[in-house]
């Protein structure tokens, strides 16, 4: 369901209506009626200034945040609120949980919600310094994050609208794993600018893109928050929150298929696995998590070339074509490429060292390089 | 009667494989798996709707030569699919291996 149809059909201004009270007719009430009233609680001043409190709500009608991009943003001097809620080992549907900490709270104790905090806090600068971008959604969106999500449950993700955590140590992640490591946090909260922007489609080329992009800012938010060197980093994901008898990282975008036993990230086209994107899950999606090696080691070689601080040298040239309006949802990895050597060249000039290492990473992994898309 | 459950993504992007053989159980668990398998509804359902989602193949491949399978989403399994998947991935009975 889209924002277009949510077509006014009834003027009645319920300004003085309750959100609960309006939700109940918005879910009893017949078509125009519910019309009317999930407009209006969409349009309310709670719901203009804290959108993400009420994904849950959203979802009820098959909405997301995405949905309401008709609304005013979020007054950019406020910034987004960070909270953290306590899922205590409920699954998706008693998300979001108990609230444990929001903004200008103390920290708790309790390492989980500490750190999603400060991982969501970080990434949000790291936005908001490095791009001028405002949130997740660059309106504004609140950030929530879910702590101790189902049972020894190794996994994070973003929902469309939220941080969830798993505690790891199931088999797969230690203990805690999951929200120690700021750039998987940062992976995941990159997921949701990807959403709001490019909406890479999750599967083939398109959902290795997806995913790469999510590696890329992961690792330049760690960078950035731990004053890592471009020419000197290991370019680890996750290092040390596997199982140690897996492995030590959940990717090595410098060198592709490394990262654990069994880690089959090819680095370069030549090894390019090509999977059916259908409903086997071993086929994940057309390779979306094995074939980022590819674009995930075009960006690292070309930032170890450069040095310095890749946050600052080649994180404007990835940013502005993930979220400049020109990558089509359903990019391949040579549209990517043509698309990053152009941004480069308009940023630092035609021939600059900075396009001849981007030109060059794409080059070390073998994607073919055409010329300027534009 | 064997049960395999395979689940991929999520963050790490890894497929994890964890499959348990009833004649290796002692006659409780047997007993258990078996009340799980009769509970479960073997309907695909929605992939994932979140990137970096599991997503899950439930099969059961009974003595008499039949095959049981169901594939979803992290989120959307169809009835008794999660708690059979859950007693296969998360119990001490399974042999699991990663890797596609």
């Amino acid at each position: 369901m889209s924002s277009g149809t949510l077509t006014v059909v009834n003027r009645c201004r319920c300004t003085i209506a309750p959100p609960s009270l309006l939700l109940a007719v918005a879910e009893q009430g017949d078509a125009e009626t519910r019309d009317a009233a999930l407009r209006t609680l969409l349009t309310s001043v709670a719901l203009r200034s804290r959108r993400s409190s009420f994904g849950p709500t959203l979802r009820r009608f098959g909405l997301s945040p995405a949905d309401l991009d008709f609304l005013p943003a979020q007054a950019p001097d406020t910034g987004p609120e960070n909270t953290v809620y306590d899922v205590a080992g409920g699954e998706e549907q008693a998300l979001p949980g108990r609230l444990v900490r929001g903004t200008t709270d103390p920290p708790t104790g309790d390492a989980a919600v500490d750190e999603a905090f400060d991982g969501a806090a970080a990434t949000a600068d790291f936005y908001r310094e490095e791009f001028d971008r405002d949130s997740v959604d660059d309106r504004g969106l609140d950030l929530v994050s879910s702590v101790h999500f189902g049972q020894r449950y190794d996994n994070a993700f973003w929902t469309g609208d939220q941080m969830v955590y798993g505690d790891g140590g199931g088999g797969v992640f230690v203990p805690g794993g999951l929200t120690r490591a700021i750039d998987v946090i940062a992976h995941e909260l990159t997921h949701g600018v990807t959403q709001f922007s490019a909406e890479l489609e999750y599967r083939g080329q398109s959902g290795a893109l997806n995913e790469s992009f999510s590696d890329v800012f992961g690792i330049l938010v760690k960078h950035r928050a731990e004053g890592i060197d471009a020419a000197s980093a290991n370019w680890l994901i996750g290092e040390d929150i596997l199982e140690p008898s897996l492995g030590g990282a959940l990717r090595n975008m410098i060198a592709p298929g490394t990262a654990y036993a069994g880690d089959d990230q090819p680095a370069d086209m030549d090894a390019y696995v090509d999977l059916p994107a259908d409903d086997d899950p071993r086929n994940d999606n057309g390779g979306v998590h094995i074939n980022s090696g590819i674009p995930n080691r075009a960006f690292a070689e070309a930032a170890r070339a450069l040095g310095g601080d890749a946050w600052e040298t080649l994180g404007p040239v990835w940013y502005e074509v993930l979220t400049g309006g020109e990558l089509s949802r359903f990019a391949d990895f040579e549209d990517c490429a043509a698309l990053t050597v152009a941004v480069a060249g308009e940023r630092y000039g035609g021939g600059s060292v900075e396009q001849d290492a981007v030109r060059g990473g794409w080059e070390a992994v073998k994607v073919r390089l055409r010329p300027d898309p534009r | 009667m064997r049960v395999t459950v395979v689940r991929s993504g999520g963050v790490a992007g890894m497929v994890l494989t964890a499959e348990v053989d009833d004649a290796d159980l002692d006659t409780p668990a047997a007993a258990e798996l078996t009340g799980l398998v009769d509970a479960c509804e073997f309907v695909d359902g929605a992939p994932s709707a979140v990137a970096d989602g599991f997503g899950y193949e439930l099969s059961v491949a009974r003595d008499d030569g039949s095959v049981a399978r169901a594939r979803f989403g992290q989120g959307a399994a169809p009835p008794g699919a999660g708690a059979l998947a859950a007693w296969v991935l998360d119990g001490p009975h399974a042999r699991r291996r990663m890797g596609r």
